[in-house]
């Protein structure tokens, strides 16, 4: 498989993901109704990878240039996007005063993991001219998206349950 | 040049670390709330009984006496899930 072919499954399910997100956090709306900490993780979560996957094609198209400057912006770029989630998701929690979740915890972790493999990646690359993180930069970012849509959704009955469990246990009080 | 962007990416990995940090600090927050709320719950619990068992009359005998201690309690229980809550919070974020 060529890299242009691989690079548009990619792509192509980076969309797919996004439109997972935005299908659940509907979901989450229709269910919850009120703002939660599994609410606002949700929306960071789809913020972030829209804008994502609205930039990739843009950053993508410019890093094809030779420059190290090109190079840095796709990297670099990304990782902005990460701080900015992580920011966003402290902030939502502490303006509406919510409590963080398990979900919220896990999904800071991975933003904290993206932007981490963006660093090792470029520095890699351009600092040490090793080349070892190569395959695992471009399958683990992909990968991790992908295992992050099915964890959110165990997580999210599961403590819908621990929920309806509380509540049986409060009225039998 | 190459050196300098490495450390520009560097420097936005450690706000990453910074931001989840914040997060992990607002975590701790609820962890304390929720431990002393689960505490207080059947404090509280028990509280209300001795209430319902009041009102129903089954402690006639003292009625006036036992509702002054009730009222003693409940502010008791009041004050204690304030100041338990400020004391949880300065033992662990202070290690943080």
């Amino acid at each position: 498989m060529s890299w242009s072919s691989i690079d548009s499954v990619l792509f192509a399910l980076d969309k797919i993901i996004f439109v997972a997100y935005f299908a659940l956090l509907v979901l989450a709306m229709l269910f919850q109704r009120k703002v939660s900490s599994f609410v606002i993780t949700l929306i960071v979560l789809t913020v972030a990878n829209g804008a994502m996957t609205s930039l990739s094609p843009i950053l993508y198209q410019y890093a094809t240039q030779p420059e190290l400057f090109a190079k840095f912006t796709w990297y670099a770029s990304f990782a902005v996007i990460d701080v900015l989630a992580l920011f966003l998701l402290y902030k939502f929690h502490q303006l509406l005063n919510q409590n963080v979740c398990f979900i919220a915890n896990l999904v800071g972790i991975f933003f904290v993991t993206f932007a981490t493999l963006q660093t090792l990646r470029f520095v890699d690359r351009f600092v040490f001219n090793t080349e070892f993180f190569q395959q695992f930069y471009q399958h683990a970012i992909p990968a991790l998206n992908i295992v992050l849509v099915p964890i959110i959704i165990i997580s999210w009955v599961f403590e819908l349950k621990l929920g309806q469990r509380f509540m049986k246990a409060g009225s039998t009080l | 040049m190459t050196v300098i962007l490495a450390l520009v990416i560097v420097a936005i990995n450690l706000l990453a670390f910074w931001a989840y940090k914040k997060l992990g600090v607002l975590r701790s927050i609820s962890q304390i709330q929720a431990e002393v709320e689960l505490e207080m719950h059947s404090r509280a619990h028990k509280l209300l009984v001795r209430r319902d068992q009041l009102e129903v009359g089954l402690m006639k005998d003292a009625s006036e006496q036992v509702d002054e201690q009730w009222k003693g309690d409940l502010a008791e229980y009041m004050e204690t899930y304030e100041q338990e809550a400020l004391m949880r919070s300065k033992q662990r974020l202070n290690r943080l």
